[in-house]
């Protein structure tokens, strides 16, 4: 028995960090929930189609075809063809890697900005504290989607500038429910506690107040995603952001936007994308803020 | 006080103060007292009389939005923790003076396993690899009674009085000379509570650790302090050793403690509180801090504050009626 007790305890003490299996536990949580699995499988079935289809499809995303120009989906075509008879397929699985990439890059960025700022505005308080989030109230003061436009006039057109035009509109949204979490975690004990061992002030921001203040930040990430994904169509939409002949999925809709009513194909399939990829990251949101909720935990 | 030459931490006249909506909370008035090295001096009050600002003033962690140390000295080992620059007090704190905080349900940080706080204070203070830390850490679990095989959870698999323990253990992780234990057992079961006490008292031998026990808890005074000081509205009013408190009670607030508490031996209907309640620290009382509440009081207990006065050799009582008699 005590020689048990002896050889569990040395097989503990060598293995890793128990905070991973933390993390394998919100995993598995999460793939108990239906709907985060659907919306896992259809972002992999997005991203796996963005990879193969234009590498295994006859036609590339400019290949200008006027013969074909706005055939009706067809095996050969089997989203159909754009007034240049360009392949719909090709151009709406190619246009997935600008439409995620700018919503993964634009929300990191969201997130650097928003924990730094959110996370020194909370702890430290005080005249900190207001000078920072007077100043995100200025720029929440213009709609989200106005101050997106506004910025992408700014810096112009472009895959990148898009980005960091999406990414500023987005940080002050997670800068403020960052800092209502950091404050609420400043008063307790544990912060205290770590100032009497001697802990200094960066520790205690990064080791103790961050990473219990951050869950609720993870299932904003991925709505986010989601949400920083429209914004970019929507510029896109609006002859901002992205320009032809790349195929962002919001060009693409504006595009097809003149020819909605005889080939609605040309807008349906782009529009279908943007939704599906909108709703799993939603999908995945809701699983994961179930999973880190304490309260449905074990 | 004559055991000025021995003593280990000696605290002077310290005064507290808070802000709060435009009005001066005044928590701490004047608190002096020794800790002799190895001693444990309890110190005993009421709800808002000023014992955890006492001691989060001498580990100088008061709250920074508000609090103020408005006076006093705090010698540890002769030199003034309240004159040490920021730096030098990096030093003391967790290594030289540690602090066990009330409630071990918060404590503990949530998102770190066990081990990984013990060993936080361990590496501050010693250049050592994290390897070494875990180790020592363990070790040190292990003094408190956590085997090995549980020191890789997170707080919330641990019962109350497992984390106590290893809040216990984070104290301890330095050997530091002074523990400053805030209501160690007030969050605890009363099983559970005797088995902390027992630890507690146990390692601070083992160590020769002085301490300061704050707590309500007269009953939890008695099994552990060697002095006791009786605090009310941030004051001392009686100082002296266990026996003096216990056997030779001598202020009237004092009293009125002891004879509030149940008495297994009688048979009563109703416990017998001390009248009224504790002055508002923002307003508060002339003279002595206690007239309005006491029995005994005069017309020169309202006008004049009232002096610490030796009622016996050790033993202090601020009280007129004290060291008259004698």
């Amino acid at each position: 028995m005590s020689k048990n007790v002896k050889e569990n305890a040395a097989v503990i003490d060598t293995s890793a960090p128990k905070r991973e299996n933390q993390i394998l536990a919100t995993a598995k949580i999460v793939l108990k929930n239906p709907g985060s699995v659907a919306g896992i499988i259809m972002i992999a079935l997005i991203i796996i189609a963005c990879v193969v289809v234009p590498l295994v499809s006859p036609y590339t995303y400019s290949q200008i075809d006027p013969s074909h120009a706005l055939q009706a989906p067809s095996l050969a075509h089997p989203f159909g063809t754009d007034q240049y008879g360009r392949d719909v397929l090709v151009r709406v699985t190619y246009g997935a890697r600008y439409t995620l990439s700018i919503g993964v890059f634009s929300t990191l960025i969201s997130v650097v900005l928003g924990v730094l700022v959110g996370a020194i505005a909370g702890f430290f308080g005080g005249w900190i504290d207001n000078l920072f989030m007077r100043v995100l109230d200025v720029i929440q003061a213009f709609p989200q989607l106005l101050m997106a436009i506004t910025l992408s006039a700014v810096f112009g057109t472009g895959f990148d500038k898009t980005i960091i035009a999406i990414g500023i509109t987005g940080f002050p949204a997670v800068a403020r429910m960052l800092r209502a979490n950091i404050l609420t975690v400043r008063r307790q004990e544990y912060i205290e506690a770590a100032v009497t061992i001697n802990c200094n002030t960066p520790r205690i921001i990064m080791q103790h107040a961050l990473p219990n203040a951050v869950s609720p930040l993870i299932v904003q990430i991925a709505m986010d995603i989601a949400r920083a994904g429209m914004t970019a169509a929507a510029l896109s939409f609006i002859g901002l952001g992205v320009q032809e002949p790349t195929p962002e999925w919001g060009a693409l809709l504006s595009a097809g936007r003149s020819f909605i009513r005889d080939y609605s194909y040309l807008c349906l399939f782009p529009g279908l994308a943007i939704m599906l990829t909108t709703l799993s990251f939603n999908l995945i949101g809701d699983g994961l803020r179930d999973a880190l909720d304490p309260k449905l935990r074990r | 006080m004559e055991t000025q030459k021995k003593s280990f931490l000696s605290v002077r006249d310290l005064k507290v103060t808070y802000q709060s909506l435009g009005k001066t909370v005044h928590a701490v008035n004047g608190v002096s007292f020794d800790i002799a090295e190895g001693e444990t001096l309890g110190l005993v009050g009421e709800t808002g009389a000023g014992k955890t600002s006492t001691a989060k003033a001498i580990l100088r962690v008061l709250p920074d939005v508000g609090a103020k140390i408005e006076g006093g000295e705090v010698f540890l080992e002769g030199e003034d923790l309240l004159k040490l620059s920021e730096k030098n007090m990096r030093n003391v704190r967790g290594n030289m003076i540690s602090m066990i905080f009330q409630d071990p349900m918060s404590a503990l940080n949530p998102v770190q396993t066990i081990v990984e706080q013990v060993a936080e204070p361990i590496r501050f203070h010693n250049q050592i690899s994290a390897a070494e830390a875990t180790s020592r850490a363990i070790k040190m679990l292990e003094t408190v009674g956590i085997t090995a095989d549980r020191v890789h959870e997170f707080p919330h698999q641990f019962s109350g009085g497992m984390r106590q323990r290893a809040v216990i253990a984070i104290a301890l992780a330095c050997e530091p000379k002074l523990l400053l234990a805030d209501e160690p057992t007030t969050a605890l079961d009363v099983t559970i509570q005797a088995q902390v006490l027992d630890l507690i008292k146990e390692l601070r031998e083992q160590l020769n650790t002085s301490m300061l026990l704050i707590t309500h808890d007269l009953g939890v005074i008695g099994e552990v302090c060697d002095n006791v000081a009786v605090i009310y509205a941030g004051q001392v009013v009686e100082y002296g050793s266990k026996v003096d408190i216990y056997d030779y009670t001598a202020h009237p607030y004092t009293i009125g403690l002891f004879a509030s508490l149940p008495d297994l031996e009688k048979t009563v209907d109703r416990l017998t509180p001390i009248e009224g309640l504790p002055p508002d620290p923002t307003n508060l009382p002339t003279g002595c801090m206690f007239h309005p509440r006491c029995p005994y009081a005069t017309e020169e207990c309202r006008k004049n504050r009232m002096e610490l006065r030796e009622v016996a050799p050790g033993h202090y009582s601020r009280c007129i009626r004290n060291g008259k008699e004698g």
